[in-house]
């Protein structure tokens, strides 16, 4: 595009925004409330991921120990132990430790603990591993193999939560994508409807472009560009709004999260996904304009000549 | 200039606007097309123009063949010509040197030049001292004369007005005839289309008269 044109398509941008100022800003604070919902799944989704790593990071493998363990037994448990791939370490925990462990959860109240006579406790392994080597099939497949081993009465890592909580993560993630979908399909209507609206009252304009020779690129291209910036700006004032609303959750639910999950890990979004949502603004409001000016070209063309 | 070979027009499939019509208009010529309403003077001028297209027979304009002419080259042919409307169409909320610049701007003319060309054609309308006027402010005769001027920005070989003085008063309308003549004799070729007789009868200009579409004088 030469300098000519880049300075009409400039000026009618300008011209049709002013003309048209509270139009584009309602479609602008509609388009921010769809990004600002669309965006908090992600945020919602991002959190949870954190959550997972950091709670997978404290897991470990706990291997109980039969009472009747003999000492070359419990030997070959250590060396097969010391082989797992992905080990970061591994804690011995005798049985008098374990008690030892269990009575110092109770400082207030000893009487519950100094009646009994017999430690039930097994003694233990505490293994950690490192966090590539937490996936759940690793897991089931080392507690199968520590299992055939003689001398260890159970193995446990904790596999329940975690599937509760990759069902629930799971949940969120199809929520995000059919929502997110609903919410693009949702964008792009509203951008048409508001630029349908703005090409209604600029019809004599057109026709003009027409009749002294634009071409239909010229005519469309201040269009296209309102399209983009109202997307681009409804995704920043989007993004503005969940920002607060993180601020505002994390101000206030913070503590609460922290006493269930310890230090939480939460973040806003990634710049990743703050750049992805600027350009999807960007394409979703090109893609509206371009849905309803293609339609009234067709319908100002129509009889005239040919595609 | 204009080639028309046996061109037939019809509207809702039974409404014929145009039937078996022929005619010529030769380069550097003035023409009147003339004609009761409904006789198919502004459906030719859309076909010229192509805003309409022929259901049959062929046009042929500035060498260009209309009826097969490919949407994507309409804006050619529209910068070749110069279009005048009975009701002016222009932007009223623009002043008259941006209803005038508009139509340069939309080719991609730079900025120096679309002001001298602009501000040639206004001294050349006699609208010099409306220049920061808006279009709606003007009185009808100005607001012709604006769109005479946009018609002639592009320097067209050929100038098309569709009814030019239906809104005017006779003062007025010979004003703007006179704006005509003065292109005709700058070497433009001029099709008018009017039902106006008494701006006919004073004319030695050649007139091709239209009845229910079809030639019936020339």
């Amino acid at each position: 595009m030469d300098a000519g044109r880049l300075v009409y398509v400039v000026r009618e941008v300008q011209l049709t925004l002013l003309q048209h100022r509270r139009l584009h800003v309602i479609a602008v604070l509609i388009l921010s409330v769809a990004v600002a919902i669309l965006t908090l799944f992600l945020l919602v989704m991002f959190n949870a991921r954190l959550v997972l790593q950091e709670l997978g990071a404290q897991a470990k493998v706990i291997v109980f120990l039969d009472d009747a363990i003999q000492p070359e037994q419990r030997q070959s448990i250590e060396t097969a132990l010391n082989r797992i791939a992905g080990l970061q370490a591994v804690r011995y925990i005798s049985k008098a430790q374990a008690w030892q462990d269990f009575t110092s959860w109770f400082p207030e109240s000893p009487q519950l603990v100094e009646g009994l006579d017999l430690n039930p406790l097994p003694a233990s392994y505490v293994v950690n591993l490192a966090p590539d080597a937490q996936s759940d099939t690793v897991l089931h497949t080392l507690q199968q193999r520590l299992s055939r081993l003689t001398g260890i009465g159970e193995v446990e890592y904790g596999t329940k939560w975690r599937r509760g909580f990759r069902t629930v993560l799971q949940g969120v993630r199809w929520m995000s994508l059919v929502g997110g979908v609903a919410l693009g399909v949702g964008i792009v209507f509203i951008m048409a409807n508001t630029m349908r609206l703005t090409l209604y009252t600029r019809l004599h304009d057109i026709e003009i472009m027409q009749l002294v020779g634009a071409t239909e690129r010229l005519i469309s291209a201040p269009f296209l560009l309102i399209g983009m910036i109202q997307g681009l700006v409804g995704a920043l004032v989007g993004l503005g709004l969940l920002f607060g609303l993180y601020h505002t959750m994390l101000s206030a639910l913070g503590e609460l999260l922290s006493e269930i999950i310890g230090p939480h890990p939460f973040r806003f979004l990634p710049w990743q996904a703050i750049g992805g949502t600027l350009i999807g603004g960007l394409v979703l409001g090109y893609l509206g304009s371009a849905l309803a000016l293609n339609r009234m070209l067709r319908l100002l063309g129509a009889g005239s000549m040919p595609h | 200039m204009i080639r028309v070979f046996d061109v037939y027009k019809t509207y809702d499939k039974h409404t014929s606007a145009l039937a078996a019509l022929s005619l010529h208009v030769d380069q550097g010529e003035m023409v009147f097309l003339t004609g009761p309403s409904g006789a198919g003077k502004t459906t030719l001028l859309r076909l010229l123009y192509g805003a309409e297209r022929p259901e049959r027979g062929q046009i042929i304009v500035n060498g260009r063949n209309i009826a097969r002419l490919q949407r994507r080259h309409l804006p050619e042919l529209r910068r070749s010509l110069g279009l005048v409307f009975q009701d002016f169409k222009l932007l009223p909320d623009r002043t008259a040197f941006d209803n005038i610049a508009f139509a340069l701007r939309a080719v991609g003319a730079p900025s120096r030049e679309i002001r001298q060309r602009v501000t040639r054609l206004l001294y050349h309308v006699g609208l010099s001292h409306q220049r920061d006027v808006p279009a709606r402010r003007l009185s009808g005769g100005e607001q012709q004369r604006v769109a005479i001027a946009r018609a002639l920005v592009n320097t067209p070989q050929l100038v098309l007005a569709d009814e030019p003085t239906g809104n005017l008063d006779p003062e007025m309308t010979r004003e703007i005839m006179q704006l005509f003549v003065q292109m005709h004799q700058h070497g433009t070729t001029v099709l008018i289309a009017t039902h106006d007789q008494t701006l006919l009868s004073h004319t030695d200009y050649r007139v091709l008269t239209l009845r229910s579409g079809r030639l019936v004088g020339r």
